[in-house]
């Protein structure tokens, strides 16, 4: 290769000087002048042949094409339900919560660990092994799963800091279990420098050998190493069936983990109308209890056959019902 | 025999070292993306997708709140309230959300698990002075009988001055509590101070969406 390349070259001088000679001979140019602008004829060239070439689409861009429609694709699906999910992009290392196309908040992730992706080979991938969406099936040690217990519930009676007054605790690191062959293990930690940034990449190391991550019969795990305060967050935020959506980073695709199919559209709940207000009376008529009729006539006078309802004029007009001081709410509330 | 020692301790070195590298080396190492130019076949393939992706991108743009409207978003797990009037945030509030436990009631076989609903909501009634009708869980959480007349299930002061409802009994409203806003501790809710409950009150119409997430 090298040496066709030293051969191109050589050629390609030889030429270039040739060509510079004629062409500056040709423009009464000197020798040299001629070989001078040959060869910026000659860069300017291989610049707009590079150019070219750059603005070729590769199979990188196929790739990169193939990875966006396939999130757009499940995220018009997820964004339909018009429930929140989450995003798990592993290429650009965040945990987007988002809700009807609305991105409601970013999560960084200051350090990720994954295991069980496949290398994507190129050529045709299906959207899910892209995009994958995956739910939540439960949150390690979630309060809903323990139930309060009768003693708990006396000591609630009397005392402020029983465990039904205080709000749950949260672990320091939890496991996420989903209702596909995927878990992913949030951990709280303090953002590492220097070697303590060693230390902690050395345990997070021992902790996958020892199949710390998720092991079991998982086919990937995922390890989310979160700021102390974001995955307390995430943690409260999470309910039991939330779809996840996660995005594996460039160059590898999510093998068959039991992917979702991307979910059916939900309509909008009837959104409810400001009730209208009776329209204003005119100054003028202020103190009149109806509207005086028109004139009676007989039927099938004005051509309608209709009967005019007209009100017993010494009937007093209906009262309107009195704002209550205080409303009733039905069953529900804090 | 200490040089013996020495050569294990060598070797145990050596082969930890070998293995930390190879598990770093295949951790970071770098995707090299594929620079092949595509065939005519890929670059329509190419050329179809990113038509697709831009219809999609106009699809889910669409399902987003108009920016000329004023709308509530109440995120869970930092318990904040955002008040939003053409897109731009006008309000940050403190406020307490559901705490996500459960409770049994053994006698009647009756489980009430305590989350604010997440998606999409509007405000579907305002009430000023409202008076709460403590529901069955209220008594059985705190050890006490359920009474059976309604005068003995009011609270008149328990819910603040405003509520919001949301629909399914699950409602915008303030506290008695003031100091335990911004925990995770209501049975669905969503609890607010005073001053931000009357802001939101006076802001939001019959109607105004709510996305809780």
């Amino acid at each position: 290769m090298r040496g066709l390349t030293g051969r191109r070259t050589a050629f390609g001088r030889r030429l270039g000087l040739g060509l510079g000679l004629g062409l500056g001979r040709g423009l009464g140019l000197g020798r040299g002048r001629g070989a001078g602008l040959c060869a910026a004829i000659f860069a300017i060239g291989a610049a707009v042949a590079l150019a070219a070439a750059a603005a070729r689409p590769t199979r990188a861009d196929l790739e990169s094409a193939q990875r966006r429609a396939a999130r757009l694709e499940s995220e018009v699906a997820l964004a339909s339900t018009r429930r929140p999910y989450l995003v798990l992009d592993l290429e650009e290392k965040m945990l987007r919560y988002r809700l009807m196309g609305m991105t409601m908040r970013e999560v960084p992730i200051p350090t990720l660990q994954i295991e069980g992706l496949l290398p994507s080979s190129g050529g045709a991938v299906a959207s899910p092994a892209l995009a994958g969406i995956v739910s939540l099936k439960e949150k390690e040690g979630d309060p809903r799963l323990k139930p309060l217990s009768p003693e708990q519930v006396e000591d609630g009676a009397d005392d402020e800091n029983a465990a039904n007054v205080l709000p749950p605790e949260v672990p320091k690191e939890y496991r996420l279990t989903f209702n596909q062959k995927i878990a992913v293990r949030v951990a709280a930690e303090e953002e590492a420098k220097g070697v303590s940034k060693v230390g902690a990449w050395l345990k997070s190391a021992t902790a996958r050998l020892r199949g710390h991550g998720g092991g079991d019969e998982m086919l990937v795990t995922i390890r989310l190493a979160l700021d102390p305060a974001a995955a307390v967050e995430v943690y409260r935020s999470l309910l039991p069936d939330q779809r996840w959506l996660v995005l594996p980073p460039q160059g590898y695709r999510l093998p068959e983990v039991g992917q979702e199919p991307p979910p059916k559209p939900k309509a909008a709940r009837p959104q409810p109308a400001e009730p209208a207000r009776p329209p204003k009376k005119p100054e003028a008529d202020r103190g009149v209890p109806f509207a005086i009729p028109p004139p009676n006539e007989p039927p099938g006078a004005n051509g309608d056959g209709g009967t005019p309802v007209i009100p017993p004029p010494d009937e007093p007009p209906p009262e309107p019902p009195k704002p209550p001081d205080a409303e009733r709410l039905p069953d529900g509330g804090t | 025999m200490r040089r013996r020692a020495i050569l294990f301790l060598m070797a145990g070195l050596f082969l930890v070292i070998t293995v930390a590298g190879y598990l770093y080396l295949r951790e970071s190492a770098p995707v090299i993306a594929d620079t092949r130019p595509l065939d005519a076949a890929g670059e329509k393939e190419l050329k179809t997708l990113k038509g697709r992706a831009e219809s999609l991108e106009k699809r889910l743009l669409g399902l987003a709140p108009k920016s000329a409207t004023t709308y509530l978003v109440i995120d869970t797990g930092r318990n904040l309230l955002f008040m939003y009037e053409n897109g731009t945030e006008v309000l940050k509030a403190i406020c307490s959300t559901g705490s996500g436990r459960a409770l049994v009631d053994p006698e009647r076989k009756r489980r009430w698990t305590f989350d604010t609903p997440r998606g999409e909501f509007f405000i579907r009634a305002k009430h000023p002075n409202p008076v709460w009708i403590k529901p069955d869980w209220a008594f059985l959480e705190v050890g006490e009988p359920i009474p059976r007349k309604l005068a003995e299930r009011l609270a008149p002061t328990e819910l603040g001055a405003y509520a919001m409802d949301l629909g399914d009994g699950y409602l915008i409203h303030g506290t008695l509590y003031q100091r335990a806003l911004g925990m995770s501790i209501t049975h669905g809710c969503v609890r607010l101070g005073d001053k931000d409950l009357e802001t939101v009150y006076d802001k939001v119409k019959i109607g105004t969406p709510v996305y809780i997430y």
